[in-house]
């Protein structure tokens, strides 16, 4: 677990308070983080949308940082994620953590209280979601809840930022919990044993003793990074001493743990509710019906089909890229340039064939704008309905053959609106195993919003057939190198585990802003590298090496793949970005220079060629260097391969268009 | 196994088409798909004759194995492994050491012996609500979850 053996974060200055945000995943910590800061982070509604940490300055509270934290579904850490935050805990002396929990759920809630109360931390209790346990008659008893933990509890909703304001006030006074669990009598000689030698620790001894004992990586790398030598010793032969003992320790501890748990639940919680019922509830069977799922599943892919493919990449790069750009300000710009700079290698370096205003420009914000913009709306909505855990049920067998669990499609799908972000994603994987794997796949055969938005719409003006085509070759590469490549990566499989939330409707604000973050991310990505490609293709235009280039590439290009050799510069500019590459077949089939079956065979080649500059630099810092060249050396060849053997296939079938 | 249950359309007289002989002596009888009702004569396809009904049929009890009967599982001794248990609410007795620390993981869910689940659907993972979170399970995670059925008392 690399995570947690890496370097703490920069120690916060002093004077600086921290407050962490921790719970488990999927409760609204990200939401409550962007009320109590202001700050913006990705709010979305499904487990594992924060994996790293994001810190800002309390609105309300001056000289407080506020840290939101991956959910923890287990407290001793298992994942990566999990890591990240029992790291948190245990490094940076915390001024307090406030618990977000699930009001929904509160013996899981409880649970996660008593480990926190046990780690001496000052604590505040947040029971978020109110509104949704209200609707479902869950009901707390507040005050006796604050009684039996002596800490604050308080009810929010997050997203409307009921009860921020009571958090607030609560954190300038928050105080660590006098709560004590008592153990079997074996655990506490124990617990005795271990807790005098980390007295060092700016959490209590006996709840780092417990985390110890429980095997949290992060709390092992604390006690390797802090203790002398001679108190490490002693520990290592603690646990030299319990050894195949350990498990049964640990099963005592949480058995004493779930019985607490249900002691305090009964004193608290007042009702049950009643399970939730309605059109959500209804939704939610049929999206995991193994029968009715598939059309649930399909719908939603015609939706995003028509809004992206059709609508984005038809309608509006219609309106904007021949209607704006083609008609009213290239030919201005154009003007403008040719009159007023004296040069012509000058003007033609700005407006020319290969200009970086004429096609890098033009490209980015006519082509790709749009289509992105679209995509992004599209995915947000996705990602706040809460449908995409659902995806993970429903393609868990897929995933099976390729030893991965359901979970793996949640990068996957991610990918699908930035591959370099999905990359990062893959975090939320348990083994090594399982995210070097997704990394490949993502890296190989999921293509991002730009290079799908300008796919799809390229594709939907050829054929419907065209586009299963393209679809199925994708899927049939993607599993056939998922499967090999599991028979190579051997290792225990993860069976599927996931938390379901609730169907919501996604608030219009919500995908708003998420949409507008990752437009402007996107812009400052993209853009430069457009212009830098754009400048490339010029200057190898204009000392003349581009034609001897594209002719060093017809081998391959017009012999193998069957594509016109002007592609060639297509491809060339792929290394920078996939999509970039795919709006200059996009622009040659406008001119119409390419029939159905070179349409197809291009954007299979293009779809599974190198990742863009960002996710490979992405890959090599999650997974080391040498992964990221090995993977760029597999798929490179690879994507030329499928596409010559497409391209041959097809011609056999006598298919085009 | 489910078993046809064949009815003359005309009269209503139950027979088993596939012991029905009469035809033997007919010169046209191999890979006639008509049978006759020996009650009245009346003609109708033969079900069993058919591939797709045969394929259809091999269809519909697969579902039925693959869903416990709700009766069946409940009057059944002893716990059960989530994965083949009833339907609605059940209580866990104990949760087994599986692969992959599956007891850590359920424990994180609150899944631990004496809470009482919600079963929602077995197909195609086993979908459980424990207080007001629903998780999904693998058979394989949800093989280690041992449960009895519990009626409607809270």
């Amino acid at each position: 677990m690399a995570v947690c053996h890496s370097p703490p974060a920069a120690p916060p200055a002093d004077g600086v308070r921290v407050v962490a945000l921790v719970g488990h995943p999927n409760v609204g910590k990200s939401a409550l983080f962007q009320r109590l800061t202001g700050r913006y982070v990705t709010v979305s509604n499904y487990p594992g949308t924060t994996i790293e940490l994001s810190r800002g300055q309390a609105r309300a509270l001056p000289g407080v940082t506020i840290l939101d934290t991956p959910g923890v579904a287990t407290l001793p850490a298992r994942s990566d994620d999990e890591c990240v935050t029992s790291r948190v805990l245990l490094d940076a002396p915390l001024h307090a953590a406030v618990l977000v929990g699930d009001a929904k759920s509160p013996r899981r809630t409880l649970s996660l209280a008593l480990r926190l109360a046990e780690l001496g931390l000052p604590l505040v209790l947040v029971c978020n979601m109110a509104d949704e346990a209200a609707a479902r008659g869950v009901q707390l008893d507040h005050d006796r809840l604050a009684e039996a933990l002596q800490v604050p509890v308080i009810s929010t909703v997050a997203t409307s930022g009921a009860g921020v304001a009571e958090v607030t006030a609560a954190l300038a006074q928050a105080a660590p919990s006098p709560y004590v669990l008592r153990y079997p009598p074996d655990v506490e000689e124990i617990l005795a044993q271990i807790a005098p030698l980390l007295a060092g620790a700016s959490v209590a001894p006996r709840g780092l003793a417990l985390l110890w004992l429980g095997g949290d990586p992060a709390a092992r790398a604390w006690v390797a990074g802090h203790l002398p030598a001679a108190a490490q010793e002693r520990l290592a032969s603690i646990d030299a001493q319990l050894a195949g003992g350990r498990g049964a320790i640990v099963e005592q501890i949480e058995r004493t743990r779930a019985d607490a748990v249900e002691r305090l639940a009964a004193q608290v919680v007042r009702s049950r509710g009643a399970p939730a019922s309605g059109l959500g509830a209804r939704i939610s069977r049929l999206a995991t019906h193994p029968v009715w799922g598939l059309p649930v599943f399909a719908l939603v892919l015609l939706a995003l089909y028509w809004f992206v493919g059709v609508f984005g990449a038809g309608t509006l790069v219609e309106l904007l890229e021949e209607g704006l750009f083609g008609q009213i300000i290239n030919p201005w710009v154009t003007e403008l340039v040719r009159a007023s700079v004296p040069l012509p290698l000058l003007a033609d370096f700005l407006v020319g064939e290969y200009g970086l205003w004429t096609m890098g420009m033009t490209y980015a914000l006519a082509l790709l704008l749009p289509i992105v913009f679209t995509f992004f709306i599209a995915f947000g909505v996705l990602e706040d309905s809460g449908y995409l855990p659902r995806l993970a049920v429903l393609s868990n067998r897929a995933f099976r053959r390729l030893g991965l669990n359901g979970q793996a499609v949640l990068p996957m799908v991610l990918g699908l609106g930035c591959v370099t972000m999905a990359t990062l994603t893959t975090r939320i994987l348990e083994r090594p195993r399982d995210r070097l794997l997704v990394t490949l796949l993502l890296a190989l055969a999921v293509p991002c919003s730009a290079q799908l938005g300008v796919v799809l719409g390229m594709l939907a003006s050829v054929s419907f057939a065209a586009m299963l085509i393209w679809a199925g070759v994708l899927a049939l590469v993607l599993f056939t190198v998922g499967w090999l490549a599991a028979r190579l990566l051997p290792g225990e499989r993860v069976p599927l585990l996931v938390e379901l939330p609730p169907l919501r409707l996604p608030r219009a604000s919500n995908v708003l802003v998420k949409t507008l973050a990752r437009l402007e991310w996107y812009i400052a990505e993209a853009v430069p590298l457009f212009l830098l490609g754009t400048a490339m293709l010029f200057v190898l235009d204009a000392t003349g090496a581009l034609p001897s280039l594209i002719r060093l590439g017809e081998p391959v290009v017009v012999g193998w793949l069957g594509l016109p050799a002007d592609a060639s510069a297509a491809f060339l500019i792929g290394f920078l970005r996939r999509d970039f590459g795919a709006t200059g077949l996009f622009a040659m089939q406008s001119a119409g220079a390419l029939s159905p079956r070179q349409v197809v065979v291009a954007l299979v080649t293009l779809t599974l060629f190198v990742p863009c500059i960002a996710s490979a630099a992405m890959i090599a810092k999650e997974r080391g260097w040498r992964t990221a060249a090995g993977v760029v050396g597999l798929v490179f060849p690879l994507a030329l391969l499928v596409g010559g053997l497409v391209n041959a296939a097809l011609y056999l079938v006598g298919w085009n268009g | 196994m489910i078993t046809l249950r064949w009815s003359c359309p005309l009269c209503g007289h139950a027979f088993d088409p596939a012991a029905h002989s009469g035809c033997a002596s007919c010169p046209l009888s191999r890979g006639c798909r008509i049978v006759c009702c020996p009650n009245c004569g009346h003609s109708s396809v033969d079900p069993s004759s058919s591939r797709l009904a045969r394929w259809a049929l091999g269809a519909l009890d697969w579902v039925a194995r693959s869903r416990p009967a709700p009766d069946r599982a409940a009057a059944a001794s002893g716990p059960l492994p989530l994965s083949r248990g009833p339907r609605g609410r059940v209580r866990v007795v104990a949760v087994q050491d599986g692969r992959c620390d599956a007891r850590e993981r359920l424990r994180g869910y609150g899944i631990v012996a004496g809470v009482t689940l919600e079963v929602l659907q077995h197909r195609p993972a086993v979908v459980v609500r424990v207080e007001h979170t629903e998780l999904a399970l693998e058979d394989e995670v949800a093989a280690a979850v041992l449960v009895e059925a519990r009626g409607s008392e809270v």
